[in-house]
C-alpha cells in the first residue's frame, strides 16, 4: 500500500515538474524569430511584426513594447493602456501584430509564447523626414508659459477666496 | 444653480463654516470604503493586475476601467448607503446653505475647479512635462486606434474623475471628516481627512509601478488630491473637485493629442 502510494507520488511529481519545465521552455532558439517589416520606421509608420514559433502552433503569443507611452494624468485607468496585445498563433506557428510608434526613440518588442519567453526585437524610430515646420522665430520655453499660467491661476484663486470670505463675513 | 430641499441647516457653501455632518455612521462607511480600496489595490498589484490585452485596444481600456473603477463606485455608494442617512448628501453631491436649502452646483464651482486645474496642470508641466500619446502601441487598423482614443478620452476625462471623486472625496474624505470631527477641531479634522484621502489616492496610482514610481505618476494625484480635497472641504460638496479633476485630465489629454 505504501509502495503504491509512493510510486503514485513519484509519478505525479514527475508529471508536475515535467509540465512545469515544458511550460517554462523558452522559444528563443533557432527557428524561432520575431521579424519587423521595417526595423527603422518613421513616427506614425505601421510596422508589422511577424512572430515565427513552429513549436507553438495554435498557441497564444503576447507582444509587449517597452517603453510604453505614459501620460501625466490623474486617473487610475491609463490613457493608453495597450502596451501589449495578445494574438493567436496559427497552425504554421506564425502570429502577427501591428505596432505604431508615436514618438522617436528605441523600442524593444518582446514576446511571450504560451507563457514562456519568446523572441524579441528592437526598433529604432526616427522623426519623419520633413515632418517639422521650419523655425520662423525665437523659441519660447514651454516651462515659462506654464509658470505664468500657474501664477495667474494662483492669483485668481486668491482673489476669489478673499471675495468669498468677505461676502461670508458680511452675512 | 440647482437647489434641492435641505435637511439640516448650517453646512457651508464656500463660506468655510461648519464641518460636514453627512455621515451618521462614519465608521461603517469607512470600513466599506477600506474594503473596496483593498480590492482595487489587489487588482492593481503588479503581476496580479488581470491581463486584458486580448481583443481590440478600445475593449482593453473598457475592461481595465470596469475592473479598477467598479469596486470604487460600488464602495462609494455602499459606504454612503450604510453610513448615511442619505446617499447624495453623504457623498457631497449637494451642500446646504444657511437657510438649509440644498445646492448642487454654482458657477463658482466651475470657476474654482478650473483655477485649481490650471494651477495643478501648470505645476505638473513644469515639474514633469506630459509626453506620450493616446494612440495605443498595438492596433490592427486606424479604425481600431481611433476607437481606442475615443474610449480613452471618455474614461479618463469623464468616467474616472467622477468615480474617483465620489470615492476619495465623497466617501473617504467626508467619512474621515465626520469621524475625526467628533474628537478634534473641525479644521484639524478637515486637514487630516484631506491628507489621508490624498495619500490613499496617490498610493492607488503608484501600486502598479512596483518599487520604482516615477514623479509623473505621483504628482498628478497628489496635486488633484489636495486641490479637490480643499474644494470639497470648503464647499461641503464634491462638484468643484470633480470639475478640477476633469479639467486637469482634459488638459493632459489635449497635450497628448496636439
Amino acid at each position: 500500500m505504501f509502495k503504491k502510494a509512493f510510486a503514485a507520488a513519484v509519478v505525479a511529481a514527475a508529471l508536475i515538474f515535467t509540465g512545469a519545465s515544458a511550460a517554462n521552455a523558452a522559444y528563443t532558439g533557432s527557428g524561432n524569430s520575431l521579424s519587423p517589416s521595417d526595423s527603422t520606421p518613421a513616427i506614425g509608420e505601421a510596422v508589422t511584426l511577424t512572430l515565427t514559433v513552429p513549436g507553438a502552433a495554435n498557441g497564444t503569443a503576447v507582444f509587449t513594447v517597452s517603453p510604453a507611452s505614459g501620460a501625466g494624468l490623474s486617473s487610475i485607468v491609463p490613457a493608453a493602456a495597450s502596451a501589449s496585445t495578445t494574438k493567436s498563433i496559427n497552425a504554421s506557428g506564425v502570429a502577427t501584430a501591428t505596432f505604431t510608434a508615436t514618438a522617436a526613440g528605441t523600442y524593444t518588442v518582446s514576446t511571450t509564447v504560451n507563457g514562456a519567453t519568446g523572441p524579441s526585437t528592437t526598433l529604432t524610430v526616427s522623426a519623419a523626414a520633413g515632418s517639422s515646420l521650419p523655425s520662423t522665430g525665437g523659441e519660447f520655453p514651454a516651462a515659462a508659459l506654464w509658470i505664468g499660467a500657474g501664477a495667474l491661476g494662483l492669483g485668481a484663486l486668491a482673489v476669489v477666496a478673499a471675495t468669498a470670505r468677505r461676502r461670508a463675513n458680511q452675512r | 444653480m440647482t437647489k434641492t430641499p435641505g435637511e439640516n441647516p448650517g453646512s457651508s457653501s464656500f463660506s468655510g463654516s461648519a464641518p460636514s455632518r453627512a455621515y451618521a455612521r462614519p465608521g461603517a462607511a469607512l470600513a466599506i470604503a477600506a474594503a473596496a480600496y483593498a480590492v482595487t489595490i489587489a487588482l492593481s498589484w503588479p503581476g496580479v493586475r488581470p491581463r486584458v490585452s486580448a481583443g481590440p485596444p478600445w475593449a482593453t481600456t473598457l475592461v481595465d476601467a470596469a475592473l479598477l473603477l467598479g469596486p470604487l463606485l460600488a464602495g462609494a455608494l455602499l459606504a454612503a448607503r450604510l453610513g448615511g442617512p442619505a446617499v447624495a448628501r453623504a457623498l457631497g453631491l449637494y451642500s446646504q446653505d444657511i437657510r438649509g436649502e440644498g445646492i448642487r452646483f454654482r458657477p463658482l464651482d466651475l470657476l474654482l475647479g478650473a483655477l485649481v486645474a490650471l494651477v495643478a496642470r501648470a505645476t505638473m508641466e513644469v515639474a514633469s512635462p506630459t509626453t506620450g500619446s493616446l494612440r495605443p502601441a498595438f492596433a490592427d487598423s486606424d479604425a481600431d486606434a481611433t476607437a481606442a482614443v475615443v474610449v480613452s478620452v471618455a474614461v479618463v476625462v469623464v468616467l474616472a474623475p467622477v468615480i474617483e471623486e465620489l470615492f476619495f472625496r465623497g466617501a473617504v474624505q467626508r467619512g474621515l471628516n465626520a469621524l475625526l470631527g467628533r474628537s478634534v477641531t473641525p479644521r484639524v479634522a478637515a486637514v487630516l481627512a484631506i491628507a489621508v484621502s490624498t495619500v490613499a489616492f496617490v498610493m492607488l496610482h503608484a501600486v502598479p509601478y512596483g518599487a520604482q514610481v516615477p514623479l509623473s505618476v505621483v504628482l498628478p494625484p497628489a496635486l488633484i488630491g489636495v486641490g479637490a480635497g480643499v474644494l470639497t472641504a470648503v464647499s461641503g460638496r464634491i462638484t468643484a473637485g470633480v470639475v478640477a479633476h476633469m479639467l486637469f485630465n482634459l488638459a493632459g489629454v489635449v497635450l497628448l493629442i496636439v
